[in-house]
């Protein structure tokens, strides 16, 4: 077919159509009857129409002419359509060839079944698909095609799911989630950081955005994200200053002091104490300096062995002190205990080491003031310093210090700590520490431990989903036993026994 | 006979909420002259009338009546009867004769029904009767397809744009009036025609459109007599006037090995439709089966595209591509037929137009195409044609499966687009 949409054609008598209606009369009179038929044959003619080769009725109503007209007309148009020649650029390029190996059938059947059945229960689902997708990751095996859609649309929904569905898409995959919006998650793998930075407006940009535009890029390219922030320095309000500053929290170094010398003047309260906490994580920072300086005086060894850390509290601070944090006090604090806390927060470790001859953990352990020992806390997290948080986790539990610790040593402290806890609050709030997968010592001290606290329904869902991530699956027999108690489907504890027994079946499926 | 048992009264109750009504009048209160005996069950019922419902259960059927306007069928009062009955309890006793007129009831029936199982084909029918139903039907429609004459030159005289302007409670006095007049088929395009017009961006070219092929509709009904046979199928399907099935059953059936080319399942919010087109492996002719639900209601489940059925297909009367029916129950030969060689997009247009030369009113033709590169909104042939695809349940699916490589696609082509139903694939899933 060679003519354009619309023209007339009929396989009655075709000739004679392409001869007498040359491109584009039938669309003019279509047009033109459209327009008599919008305001009614009562006030416009019906237009006369093109060389028939069907003679109008002579003694029809203007009301019948037109019916006839568009009887004749849509058949005529209808039946002329041609599909449309393609845009050049607008064809879409197809998938290039996948380059992972396809899954054998019964992993096939199993992620098929996970999709759309899962024998483990809604609430695990995902977690049973995490480890299938991993496993296939592992094997360098791709996602079957006809599971692609129902994986892209799981993973939409499970914003979990994603970073695992991503190495098993293959091209095929990648292909047809760059073609759906609402995939773009997965498309878009090229962008990790979003959109780059419009800098012509950026000082008109929410200050929301233009925080997460800095985290962005403090990842890749520190310097110019302070620079984007010292841009409008002048001009923004003093809640966009505070959170503009705030995200240079990554990627922070002694490159970022200048601007935080200048923040420790700034009018605003709120950006000074984000300036505080900036310069507490900097111990090279001439700030860090001036607090040893202020700090050192008021520390000394007491005891028989000089073992004991007495502090001093410290006096009226001067101006530059004031200037350094040690300003106003927040109502009910002791101002000098208050003092102490931000000198011990901000000042270096080496003040403590130097000025008391003791190393880190006898430090921590001679020290009585609870005000000193929050500002050593707030240092080792805002430093991430791995020795202060051993020293300081020597002394008591605390979920914040653990992440800074090496992994084998936050297993240690993990598994301490669960000795102990007798609500399931509080096991999760430990075990969520503990880096995964986890030891069968590590999963049968777990699982011990939740046999011998009380199981509050409500409280076992996400204790459970952190489980099913985690627990080794020779863990099963004993979860199973502890399930025992609550026999309905749906129970949290029976749907953990089920995913930790379908796990290791996934390993077969794929061999 | 034994007494039934709770599920199986369960088991007889036509819905859920039948059971549950049935159930609150399961107690004596609302009952009388109840009695059982071995094979029937009866009572009456206080409903909210004056006169108590005559109930009546024949346990052999089962079979029920009761003299209540319910639709449902056994209706709840015979539910209730039957669970006081299997309750015991004594509020229904046994005893040794019959309630007189349920035992006459259950005698006719059971006379009927012998009747039926020796004589059934032959079931005398009153030619005069049949010819004068015909003849009242046939009155009927005429002034119905005369009111829609009338109907459509006011709208044109008026102007569309004042039907623009009508509420959709409009066009569905319209419709009404048109089934009043045993023309569902052209009620529901006046009824569709509302909702496009309030819907669509180019309303008044399609309602110029529309409006032509139900006035070629009407022209053609009043000449119906000139019509030759497979035109005037044609125009009878249009109109809605449905050929019975038995009718189509005992005629023009042909026995073959059908492929399964796709099937496409719409919902209205009224009705559920499953359409099935199946391939003749032997002449190659294609055919559509049509299946019905209405909401709710279970539709068969679909046949696999690419399974190849051994079946006596019959075909209804009328233009390529004919509606038709399983006349045998289909039995499976194999699952992995590939498709039949497809052409172009321009090929397609062809036969699309050829069909609508034939019969004007045709909604759809099934289209084999090759080298067709599927994404989730068009379909692009080797020529490089394009066509949008109409919205699917899942347009994704087709895509993942393809990858936009050209594979041979079966599908629908409409007036707005291609339908696109099956893909040939290979027996891993993965398309070759």
């Amino acid at each position: 077919m060679t003519a354009s949409a619309g023209r007339g054609r009929s396989r009655l008598d075709r000739t004679h159509w392409d001869e007498s209606l040359p491109d584009g009369r039938l669309d003019r009179w279509w047009a033109d009857l459209t327009a008599a038929a919008l305001v009614g044959t009562a006030r416009r003619p019906v237009p006369a129409p093109p060389d028939w080769p069907l003679e109008a009725r002579p003694d029809a109503s203007p009301e019948v002419a037109l019916l006839d007209a568009a009887a004749v007309g849509s058949a005529l148009r209808r039946a002329g359509a041609v599909p449309l020649p393609a845009e050049a650029d607008e064809r879409t390029l197809p998938a290039a060839p996948d380059v992972l190996t396809p899954p054998p059938a019964r992993a096939r059947q199993l992620l098929d079944l996970l999709l759309t059945q899962p024998p483990v229960g809604a609430r695990l689902a995902p977690r049973a698909i995490e480890a299938w997708l991993r496993e296939a990751a592992r094997r360098g095996v791709r996602v079957h095609h006809a599971s692609l859609v129902p994986l892209l649309e799981v993973a939409t929904r499970t914003r979990e799911l994603r970073e695992a569905v991503l190495p098993v898409l293959d091209s095929r995959g990648a292909w047809l989630a760059a073609a759906n919006p609402a995939w773009h998650w997965a498309g878009a793998r090229s962008m990790p950081g979003g959109h780059p930075v419009d800098r012509g407006r950026w000082a008109h940009l929410p200050t929301d955005r233009r925080a997460v535009q800095v985290r962005v890029l403090r990842a890749t390219d520190p310097g110019d994200a302070r620079t984007l922030v010292e841009s409008t320095w002048r001009s923004d309000p003093a809640a966009a200053r505070a959170d503009l500053l705030g995200a240079l929290e990554v990627g922070l170094s002694l490159a970022d002091e200048p601007l935080l010398e200048r923040a420790l003047n700034d009018r605003s309260p709120g950006v000074r104490e984000v300036a505080f906490g900036l310069l507490d994580g900097l111990p090279g920072s001439a700030r860090a300096l001036r607090m040893g300086a202020l700090l050192a005086p008021l520390l000394s060894t007491t005891g028989l062995l000089r073992r004991r850390v007495h502090v001093e509290l410290p006096s009226a601070p001067s101006q530059s002190a004031v200037r350094d944090g040690l300003g106003a006090v927040p109502p009910g604090r002791s101002q000098r205990g208050f003092w102490l806390q931000r000198l011990a927060a901000g000042a270096p470790f080496e003040t403590w080491t130097r000025a008391t001859g003791l190393d880190p953990r006898v430090v921590v352990a001679g020290l009585e003031d609870a005000d000193a020992l929050a500002g050593l806390r707030a240092a080792a997290v805002a430093r991430h310093d791995a020795t202060w948080a051993q020293a300081l986790l020597d002394r008591g539990w605390d979920p914040g210090l653990v992440r800074f610790l090496p992994p084998e040593e936050v297993t240690a402290r993990v598994l301490t700590r669960v000795a102990v806890v007798t609500t399931a609050p509080d096991l999760l709030s430990a075990i969520r520490l503990a880096p995964a997968p986890w030891s069968d010592h590590v999963s049968t001290t777990v699982v011990a431990r939740l046999a011998a606290v009380p199981r509050v329904p409500h409280q076992l869902p996400d204790l459970v989903a952190v489980l099913a991530d985690r627990l080794h699956p020779s863990a099963a027999p004993a979860v199973a036993r502890l399930a025992a108690g609550d026999d309905r489907p749906e129970a949290p504890l029976s749907q953990l026994a089920q995913h930790l027994t379908f796990v290791p079946t996934l390993a077969e499926a794929f061999s | 006979m034994t007494r039934w048992s709770l599920q199986a009264v369960e088991r007889a109750a036509p819905d859920a909420a039948s059971l549950a009504a049935g159930r609150a009048l399961a107690a004596p209160g609302p009952w009388s002259e109840t009695g059982s005996t071995d094979a029937l069950v009866w009572g009456r019922c206080q409903g909210s009338g004056a006169t108590p419902y005559q109930v009546s259960v024949d346990l052999g059927g089962p079979a029920y009546r009761c003299t209540c306007p319910s639709r449902k069928f056994p209706c709840k009062h015979a539910i209730a009867l039957l669970l006081l009955w299997v309750r015991g309890g004594g509020s229904i006793t046994d005893v040794a004769e019959a309630d007189p007129d349920t035992l006459s009831w259950a005698r006719t029936r059971a006379g009927r029904t012998a009747e039926a199982a020796t004589a059934r084909p032959a079931r005398p029918s009153d030619p005069a009767a049949k010819a004068k139903r015909l003849e009242e039907r046939l009155r009927l429609m005429d002034g119905g397809v005369e009111d829609l004459s009338l109907w459509l030159t006011d709208l044109v005289r008026a102007g569309t744009v004042q039907a623009k302007r009508q509420p959709l409670s409009w066009w569905d006095a319209a419709a009404a009036r048109l089934v009043d007049s045993q023309l569902p088929g052209l009620a529901e395009r006046v009824r569709e025609l509302g909702s496009a017009v309030n819907r669509r961006d180019d309303w008044a070219d399609h309602l110029l459109g529309e409006l032509g092929r139900l006035w070629t509709a009407a022209r053609a009904w009043r000449r119906r007599h000139e019509l030759d046979d497979r035109t005037l199928a044609d125009l009878r399907t249009c109109v809605g006037w449905t050929v019975p099935t038995e009718e189509v059953r005992s005629a023009d059936a042909v026995d073959d090995h059908w492929q399964v080319l796709g099937a496409h399942r719409s919902d209205d919010g009224r009705l559920q439709q499953q359409r099935t087109w199946l391939r003749a492996v032997g002449t190659g002719e294609t055919v559509l089966v049509l299946d019905f639900a209405v909401r709710g209601a279970p539709l068969p489940v679909a046949r696999l595209a690419g399974s190849v059925v051994d079946a006596t297909v019959a075909r209804y009367p009328g233009s390529w591509p004919r509606r038709a029916l399983f006349a045998t129950e289909p039995t499976l030969i194999t699952t992995d037929h590939p498709l039949p060689p497809g052409g172009t997009l321009g090929q397609a247009f062809d036969t699309l137009a050829a069909a609508w030369a034939d019969n004007p009113w045709a909604a759809r033709v099934p289209v084999v195409l090759s080298e067709a590169a599927l994404s989730a909104t068009q379909v692009r042939d080797g020529t490089g044609s394009t066509v949008p695809l109409l919205p699917a349940e899942d347009p994704w699916r087709l895509a993942a499966l393809t990858g936009g490589r050209p594979v041979t696609v079966c599908g629908e082509l409409e007036t707005g687009g291609f339908r696109p139903l099956a893909v040939d694939l290979d027996a891993t899933g993965e398309a070759r």
